[in-house]
């Protein structure tokens, strides 16, 4: 048999040299997992909470789990679990440290705010004063190039728009005008004319063979009149164009 | 922002008028042409503007259909008017369309003469019947100025001229005038003669085939 230079065999990696391809941890992953560490027994992280109960689950005592039954058959009187009152107790010490409250306590700050609204000491109150006029003595600098310039920019350019759809306006006027309108006269004689009807004698709307009946002059001038009311009407549409 | 405000407020102000300009002199041009034109003389304004192969002639336009409304309206309140044997109240309404206003200029157009031709012959019958036979012939002589030339109307004057002068043979015969109702009697022949010659030439405008009648062979 002839072996095939090709190909070799490859031995499978040895056990201890399980995990050597990943890279190295650097100084950045190996601070944030001593910082990751030491919050870990205060429990402030809500996954990392999740992740310790579910691999290593504590024990519970028998009156959370009295409250949790309680609570599941609809008591709604059933008293707290052991880690609703710390987060109650949590809450309280927060709210009478008077300080600003983060995350889901934000909002019960606000509401503290909105009702008894603290007191502003007046180092803040200066502070607070100071950092307003630092920043309008700083702001001319740079807006009020742009805030002189914005009225004058917006009434250009609004003028641009309004020259536009007038001049718009205008095309489109012209463009709707009958030829004579907008023609002058040597090129409105070229238009081509409306046969407009013209005036005629009646003659034809009697029969020639026969005479006027004396008496029927107001059935004469039923026929006329009705015959050149048609006339108008079709001059009319002539006039304005209309076939 | 209160000087940004009055800015955009001048702008805004600016292109307003700037656009109304345009709307207004599109809004001109659209009375023009636009088929909504209601009153009668800017119906007639822009039937007169339009190019017309009959340049200088006179066109069927409002002012002419006003008149010949209102002759229509007249002849039908003579009409009512002689339905009640009130022949005076007819003359009146008739005269309303003699006495007017005429559309068109001088001469006049060829209906608008043709109407009052027509109206005068009406009008000569109705004086002749209340008695007013020289009234009656001046309405035909009227009448005839507007009809001159052979047309049914000029020989409906005609043959009212000859019926009013029959009138009259009566009335000169109740007066025992036998002389001046045989003269009469001669203008009335003669009236009748011009109605029936003046059928006959319109009878041959209309129909260029026509045949003289007497030249028929007997069936």
């Amino acid at each position: 048999m002839k072996r095939n230079p090709g190909l070799r065999l490859v031995p499978p990696p040895a056990a201890s040299d399980a995990g050597q391809d990943e890279p190295p941890f650097t100084e950045e992953e190996l601070r944030d997992a001593a910082a990751l560490r030491e919050t870990l027994p205060r429990g402030g992280d809500a996954l990392v909470a999740s992740l310790q109960a579910a691999y290593r689950p504590a024990h519970l005592a028998a009156d959370d789990l009295d409250a949790i039954l309680a609570r599941a058959l609809g008591d709604g009187d059933a008293p707290p679990t052991r880690l609703e009152s710390e987060a109650a107790t949590r809450l309280r010490a927060e709210l009478d440290h008077g300080g600003d409250l983060e995350g889901e306590a934000a909002l019960l700050g606000d509401l503290r705010a909105a009702h008894r609204p603290a007191a502003l000491s007046p180092a803040r109150n200066e502070e607070l004063i100071a950092g307003a006029l630092a920043s309008a003595r700083r702001a001319p600098t740079s807006l009020s190039r742009f805030r002189r310039a914005l009225p004058a920019t917006m009434a250009a350019l609004t003028g641009v728009v309004a020259l536009a759809a007038g001049f718009a306006l205008l095309l489109q006027t012209r463009e709707f005008a009958p030829p004579q309108a907008m023609a002058p006269a040597s090129e409105a004689a070229a238009v081509a004319p409306a046969a407009l009807i013209r005036s005629r004698s009646t003659e034809d709307l009697f029969d020639p063979t026969q005479k006027f009946e004396i008496g029927g002059s107001s059935a004469r001038i039923d026929r006329i009149a009705s015959a050149r009311s048609s006339d108008l009407r079709r001059n009319r549409f002539a006039a304005w164009g209309v076939q | 922002m209160r000087r940004l405000a009055r800015s955009a407020l001048i702008a805004i102000v600016a292109a307003s008028s700037f656009g109304l300009g345009a709307c207004t002199n599109r809004q001109i041009d659209s009375e023009s042409t636009a088929p909504a034109a209601s009153a009668p003389a800017k119906a007639a304004t822009t039937i007169a503007r339009a190019p017309c192969a009959c340049a200088g002639e006179v066109v069927v336009d409002p002012a002419l259909l006003a008149f010949l409304s209102k002759a229509r309206a007249a002849h039908h309140q003579a009409d009512l008017a002689e339905d009640e044997k009130d022949t005076k109240r007819a003359i009146a309404a008739l005269t309303q369309i003699t006495s007017g206003p005429l559309p068109g200029g001088v001469p006049p157009p060829a209906e608008v003469a043709e109407v009052i031709a027509d109206a005068r012959a009406r009008l000569a019958d109705l004086e002749s019947s209340a008695g007013d036979l020289d009234a009656a012939l001046r309405e035909i002589d009227a009448g005839l100025a507007y009809a001159v030339t052979p047309t049914h109307f000029r020989g409906h004057l005609f043959e009212i001229k000859g019926i009013v002068l029959e009138r009259r043979i009566a009335a000169l015969k109740e007066k025992g005038d036998g002389k001046g109702a045989e003269r009469v009697k001669g203008e009335a022949i003669s009236a009748f003669n011009e109605a029936i010659e003046i059928q006959n030439k319109v009878i041959e405008a209309a129909l260029p085939g026509a045949v003289d009648a007497g030249a028929l062979p007997p069936r």
